[in-house]
């Protein structure tokens, strides 16, 4: 079993891997052919992953979300699955797959180099407020990566506006106004998806740590972050921003769930959100 | 007066506070702000981060930077000064802001007076004007256009004048903008409830212990309420603590107490991430470890002293403890619960309680006098006195808290979630339509767009173009042949 998912895994990141170096190469040197074939190893890839995470979920019988493997392949799942969703309904969107597809592999590499043999779920773990709480939170992540996406095939149609590969490479994507359209929406997405984790996240606090809220630096981080694409939204709705400088909005906004993640975790000891397990080492020495 | 010389009328005065609290720059500057403030929370090191009193202290006399730090307030920057105006201001302008939306919402939501008015001439001249071509007589098409966007859950009346309608879908989405933004108080009213009503405390039972109601039993209260003081009594007896692990993860804890709240008596099975709700009162089970039974005994063997203590050893630290009949000793403890010894060293096969095992090193007035490790069951010889390891129970750590303003805080996530998902999610969309009758010929033009996303929505608008077309049609053939069928008999 673990050996078939190490295969399976080690072949997702390969597959991962390669897809985003022809994706870097066909749109740094407009090259079809390039984006096509990696059209024909992310979906495949994709298949791979959804049997890691099926396999993962039943065999340790709850949502994977218990390592920071488990949330590799969890939120790695959703941004590559609303990437072949894209792909299949409107293949002008495919560009999304350039920012997607890396994110995922950088996310999988790390989740691999931590400890991606399935634990027992420790008991602060055990809670259905927590399979919500992740669960939004995924969807958020994978859906602001995509808005990111989306904003950064803003630009580089935009930056051709004008030139030859405009209606050459570039002439297979969406107009402007529409992926700005797209861009928008998935903000929207990881904005009500985020809310809802935060407010699922301060219910389960109250169960596990007797307050709802506590300052913690993950909880004020993720809130700084919704505040933010908050902003984002009212910038849009009522200050009418766009066009590039939404996109460039958008592509920066992803920061701040990279800080809430990783960023925290790494700058600040005192957080009682850790997305690794600890057992109890001191005591086996 | 003061205002005359600036040239500005009460009512002026007014209107410009109105205006500066109006703005929706204000909100993106407060929002910018209140960010840099929580960035700063997590770099600046904090008044809570630090052990005690005294070590803040010294902290903040080693340089300039940390005073001034610490006389704005940035060393609690969450309530820092600046934070509360910055929150006020925010709290203020949406406040502001939403009352003084609330008409234009209920307009859009009723299209009371929202309406631009279109004329036939203009919506016929547009550029996304879609055009449709029936038989329909004039009384018909208002009641088949009603019936084919009321199936469809379009709202749809008509408008000023008798040929023009409009047809919207989710129609009282703009409702949602007033429920997302007012959440905010509800969240507001039950947070600053809880501040202010919030106690706290940690409080270590040991198995066969009990709680009645003495204060002095917590070990730390780390908050304490300024309003609504009196807890309401409560007692507390633990019967059982069990923990679980599987491989030396601890996987679940379970205690079985009695407890009374308020006169009201309950058996209670409480795990982490299952506390213990009653009324505003929450107990939650935080952590545990074990309370060994010594019994010390004089030369005579005479028992002088016997109790569990209550030990902070089950993660492998080191605790100490002395009895209260004879400080002279003093008793330093390591805790082994699967006992091993491996090539001579000591220590634990597993974090389960299979063998359990005591390292005691005890001192007596600064000198060491025994150093070894005893199991359950087996005792120590200290000079003259013994000590024996006789028994040993889990206790566990209750963090007990009562606050009030759930209610509030809920209610205030129900509806902000309601109005998001109503807001964003099911945004208005609206159609014109209107009807232009010539010769026999039943014309109809339709053009709409939608909120936050018009370049989707005309996919959707064409789509939905096109079935009216088929509609108005095939049902127009059907009574045709029904009238061409009366003819014939
Ligand atoms: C001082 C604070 C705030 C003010 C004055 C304010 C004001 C407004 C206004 C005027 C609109 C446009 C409504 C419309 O015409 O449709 C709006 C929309 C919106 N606001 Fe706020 N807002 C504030 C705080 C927030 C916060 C903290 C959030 C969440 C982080 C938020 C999220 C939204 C969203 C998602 C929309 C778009 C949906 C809609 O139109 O209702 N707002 N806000």
């Amino acid at each position: 079993m673990q050996l078939f998912e190490d295969i399976l895994t080690w072949g997702c990141i390969y597959a991962y891997a390669l897809a985003s170096i022809l994706l870097l190469t066909g749109f740094i040197f407009n090259k079809d052919r390039m984006l096509k074939i990696s059209g024909y190893i992310i979906v495949p890839a994709f298949a791979a992953h959804t049997v890691i995470f099926i396999m993962r979920w039943t065999r340790t019988g709850y949502f994977p979300a218990n390592s920071e493997f488990e949330n590799a392949i969890t939120s790695g799942w959703f941004a590559i699955g609303i990437t072949v969703y894209l792909f299949f309904k409107n293949r002008a969107l495919s560009g999304v797959a350039l920012f997607a597809v890396p994110a995922t592999l950088l996310f999988l590499g790390y989740g691999v180099m931590k400890a991606p043999a399935p634990l027992p779920l420790a008991a602060s773990l055990k809670s259905s407020w927590l399979v919500i709480h992740v669960l939004f939170a995924q969807l958020a992540f994978g859906a602001y990566v995509i808005a990111s996406g989306m904003g950064l095939l803003y630009l580089l149609k935009e930056r051709k506006h004008g030139t030859e590969a405009e209606e050459g490479f570039y002439g297979k994507f969406p107009r402007p106004v529409v992926i700005e359209e797209n861009i928008f929406k998935f903000v929207v997405f990881g904005f009500i998806t985020e809310a809802i984790m935060i407010v699922a996240g301060a219910i389960w606090a109250k169960d596990l740590w007797g307050s709802y809220w506590g300052w913690d630096p993950v909880e004020v981080w993720s809130l700084v972050s919704w505040l933010l694409y908050g902003l984002a939204i009212h910038l849009k709705v009522t200050l009418g921003w766009k066009g590039r400088r939404f996109a460039w909005l958008a592509l920066f906004l992803l920061s701040t769930v990279i800080i809430a993640y990783w960023g925290v975790d790494l700058l600040v000891e005192n957080t009682r959100h850790i997305f690794g397990v600890t057992s109890m080492p001191e005591l086996m020495r | 007066m003061l205002l005359k010389g600036l040239n500005l009328t009460p009512k002026d005065l007014i209107n410009k506070i109105n205006r500066f609290f109006r703005s929706l720059r204000l909100t993106a500057i407060v929002i910018s702000l209140l960010t840099g403030i929580y960035f700063l929370g997590l770099v600046l090191p904090q008044k809570w981060m630090f052990e005690t009193r005294d070590l803040y202290n010294l902290w903040r006399d080693s340089s300039i930077v940390n005073r001034v730090l610490d006389a704005i307030g940035f060393t609690e920057i969450y309530l820092s000064p600046l934070t509360i105006v910055l929150l006020t201001l925010f709290f203020i302008n949406l406040l502001v802001v939403t009352l003084h939306r609330v008409p234009v919402m209920l307009r859009r939501a009723y299209l009371t007076g929202d309406i631009p008015s279109f004329d036939a001439a203009r919506l016929k001249s547009g550029r996304d004007t879609a055009v449709l071509h029936t038989e329909i007589e004039h009384e018909g098409i208002e009641r088949k256009l009603r019936t084919f966007f009321s199936d469809r859950r379009w709202y749809f009346r008509n408008v000023s004048d008798a040929s023009g309608y409009i047809a919207v879908k989710n129609r009282l989405s703009p409702i949602g903008f007033l429920l997302f933004h007012l959440s905010f108080f509800l969240c507001l009213i039950g947070g600053l409830t809880m501040m202010y009503t919030r106690f706290s405390g940690y409080l270590p039972l040991t198995e066969g212990q009990s709680f009645d109601g003495d204060i002095q039993q917590f070990r730390i209260i780390n908050k304490e309420p300024r309003i609504f003081k009196r807890l309401g009594s409560l007692n507390l007896y633990v019967e059982k603590v069990q923990p679980f692990y599987e491989r030396e993860i601890p996987t679940e804890l379970v205690v079985s107490l009695q407890a009374r709240y308020r006169d009201r008596t309950s058996r209670e099975v409480l795990r982490i991430n299952e506390p213990m709700h009653t009324g505003p009162m929450s107990i939650l089970v935080q952590s545990i470890g074990v309370s060994p039974l010594f019994i010390m005994r004089s030369p005579a063997g005479k028992e002088i002293d016997a109790a569990f203590v209550s030990l902070n050893v089950l993660g492998g630290e080191e605790d100490m403890f002395q009895f209260d009949t004879d400080r002279r000793f003093s008793f330093n403890v390591k805790f082994f619960p699967d006992y091993v010894k491996e090539d001579g060293y000591e220590t634990t096969r597993s974090i389960e309680m299979k063998n359990p095992a005591m390292r005691l090193v005890v001192g007596k007035e600064n000198e060491i006098i025994y150093t070894g490790t005893i199991r359950q069951g087996e005792r120590a010889d200290l000079e003259n006195y013994t000590i024996s390891f006789e028994d040993i129970r889990y206790w566990t750590e209750f963090l007990v808290v009562r606050e009030y303003g759930k209610a509030p805080l809920i209610t205030g996530f129900i509806f902000a979630s309601i109005g998001l998902i109503m807001r964003l999610v099911f945004y208005q969309k609206r159609l014109r339509l209107s009807v232009e009758h010539e010769k026999g010929r039943t014309s109809l033009f339709i053009d709409g767009k939608s909120e936050y996303f018009p370049h989707s929505f005309e996919d959707e608008r064409d789509k939905l173009v096109q079935e009216l077309d088929a509609y108005l049609n095939v049902t127009n053939h059907h009574e045709i042949r029904a009238a061409d069928y009366n003819a014939t008999i």
